[in-house]
């Protein structure tokens, strides 16, 4: 399967502090995708400069074999869309109009059919449409975090710790739904602390370690790594 | 009360509410208050009269110069004083420094212009007043409040109804994650600043027509904040309903204790408010969440 989305070489700086060191990830189409690693290790900021919400020091980010654009709106419309970490819903926007935003890039089309596609996998958020996000519950927060990027029409989605602060049998849920939309052909690259159900769900993975990829393989062969096992599997 | 008072209080806040929610939509995106908003008002007031100064035009070709004028200004400072700081998320105190130099700068070039004199609009109404049974009416309250009333509900359908006001909303809450909607931030900054403009060109005749055009007429700018206060920051309805509140509270006071005393008895009254509901009366919406 060809490669989507190639990050070559890409270092980030905040100040004198080297966030990303000469990062290389290659996220295949149709693929699951997961990057694992600490707190402060760079996952975060490696999606945000995917987005385009961070400017990379060095390094290139290529997308369906061309580069991508500078600004974030212009990389949403190229099919690019990212789930922000801690979800941040539009608290005070009713869910209806949070997932309106989600399709806020393609102008003057008719976003009812796309709405009840979200409705139809999540029928909570159809339920409470015309609530407040703020009312939400954590994991059905991250449901309409997922919901409002799908409304997007991504090519690939980043996802950022979907799993953050949810409980178990919700966080199931969430790697549910991240299994059915890759069966839908959506390409996922996903970022965790999870370690076991980044690398349980993942066609192939990453492990970032202060701002470098240490190893890489598929979900299976870093499980049954020893470094994996000591460092983010233990317990 | 005689439905005089009434009427001439509610058309008064409702130009509060113009001010108001002008003054609240960029307090909204900026997080911090437009100080320049008041000369904002004046100098696009000033503008539409001088250029129409004796071509005996009526009402409303006046507002939509004014409008014109506000949003050009307001589109100017958005770019001058405030794009750089907002895309460096520099501290607030720069927006302080920028907002008050602008209307200080704006203020200057009026009073350049206009010196310290009084202009009158030219009468707008052939009928100054109307009368309903032994009520005397005047017709620029009632056109004044109609106006506004249109105005507000205008950006009351923008706000809630159409893409660029989800866009605006969403700004308004997580700028950031706004950008990663595909939303242009930028964009739709300029734009809330324009509509800003175009309330305060709206205002700014207005308060012209009620007290007269003066360089410093941008001072009553402090009733919109007062009435913003009062509805709770950033909250657009809690804006309206504090004007109008102010309005007619300050209207009454007018009429039973006269000019001197009823001003200290609007700001205790507010300060009072204040110290009982801080967050004004909608501010409960508009906090932010985790």
């Amino acid at each position: 399967m060809e490669t989507i989305l190639k990050v070559t070489g890409l270092s980030v700086s905040y100040g004198h502090v080297e966030a990303l060191r000469g990062v290389d990830v290659d996220v295949r189409r149709g693929q699951i995708v997961s990057i694992i690693g600490a707190n402060g290790a760079g996952k975060t900021t490696l999606l945000r400069t995917i987005s385009g919400m961070v400017k990379p020091l060095a390094g290139t980010i290529e997308f369906e074999g061309k580069p991508l654009p500078k600004k974030p709106h212009k990389i949403v419309a190229e099919g690019v869309i990212h789930v922000p970490e801690g979800r941040k819903c539009f608290s005070g926007l009713t869910i209806r109009d949070n997932l309106l935003t989600g399709g806020y890039v393609f102008k003057g089309r008719d976003l009812n059919e796309d709405l009840q596609e979200q409705y139809k996998l999540f029928p909570i958020l159809e339920q409470r449409k015309n609530q407040y996000a703020g009312t939400l519950s954590g994991g059905e927060q991250q449901m309409l975090a997922v919901a409002r990027g799908l409304m997007g029409r991504p090519k690939i989605l980043l996802l950022d710790e979907p799993s953050m602060g949810l409980a178990p049998i919700i966080v199931n849920q969430i790697y549910d739904l991240i299994r059915q939309i890759r069966d839908r052909g959506i390409t996922v690259l996903l970022v965790e602390q999870n370690a076991r159900k980044a690398l349980g769900v993942c066609d192939y993975a990453y492990v970032l370690e202060n701002g470098r990829i240490n190893l890489q393989g598929t979900g299976e062969e870093l499980l049954g790594s020893d470094e994996v096992r000591k460092a983010y599997l233990a317990g | 009360m005689s439905l005089q008072i009434l009427i001439n209080g509610i058309a008064t806040g409702s130009i509060y509410a113009l001010i108001a929610t002008g003054f609240a939509l960029i307090f909204n995106v900026l997080k911090f208050s437009n100080f320049s908003h008041g000369a904002t008002m004046t100098a696009s007031a000033f503008v539409a009269y001088f250029l129409l100064e004796g071509a005996g035009l009526g009402l409303v070709p006046t507002l939509l110069v004014a409008a014109a004028a506000g949003a050009l200004i307001a589109l100017v400072g958005e770019f001058v004083g405030f794009r750089r700081i907002l895309l460096n998320h520099s501290s607030a105190t720069y927006f302080f420094v920028s907002s008050i130099t602008l209307g200080t700068l704006y203020e200057g070039l009026v009073t350049i212009k206009a010196g310290s004199n009084f202009f009158n609009f030219p009468r707008f109404f052939s009928t100054p007043t109307i009368n309903i049974g032994a009520q005397v009416i005047s017709t620029s309250d009632v056109v004044m409040f109609c106006i506004s009333m249109v105005a507000l509900l205008i950006l009351a359908f923008i706000i809630q109804k159409t893409r660029l006001g989800r866009a605006l909303r969403a700004i308004s809450f997580d700028r950031d994650t706004a950008q990663l909607m595909g939303i242009n931030s930028t964009r739709i900054i300029q734009l809330t600043f324009v509509i800003s403009g175009v309330l305060a060109g709206i205002a700014g005749v207005f308060l012209g027509i009620k007290y007269t055009l003066y360089p410093t007429l941008g001072s009553l700018v402090v009733k919109g904040f007062i009435a913003s206060v009062i509805g709770g920051l950033g909250s657009l309805t809690g804006a309206v309903i504090g004007a109008v509140l102010l309005g007619v509270v300050e209207t009454i006071l007018l009429s039973l204790l006269g000019s001197g005393y009823s001003t200290i008895a609007t700001f205790a009254i507010m300060l009072v408010f204040l110290l009982f509901r801080p967050q004004g009366i909608a501010g409960s919406n508009v906090q932010e969440k985790a």
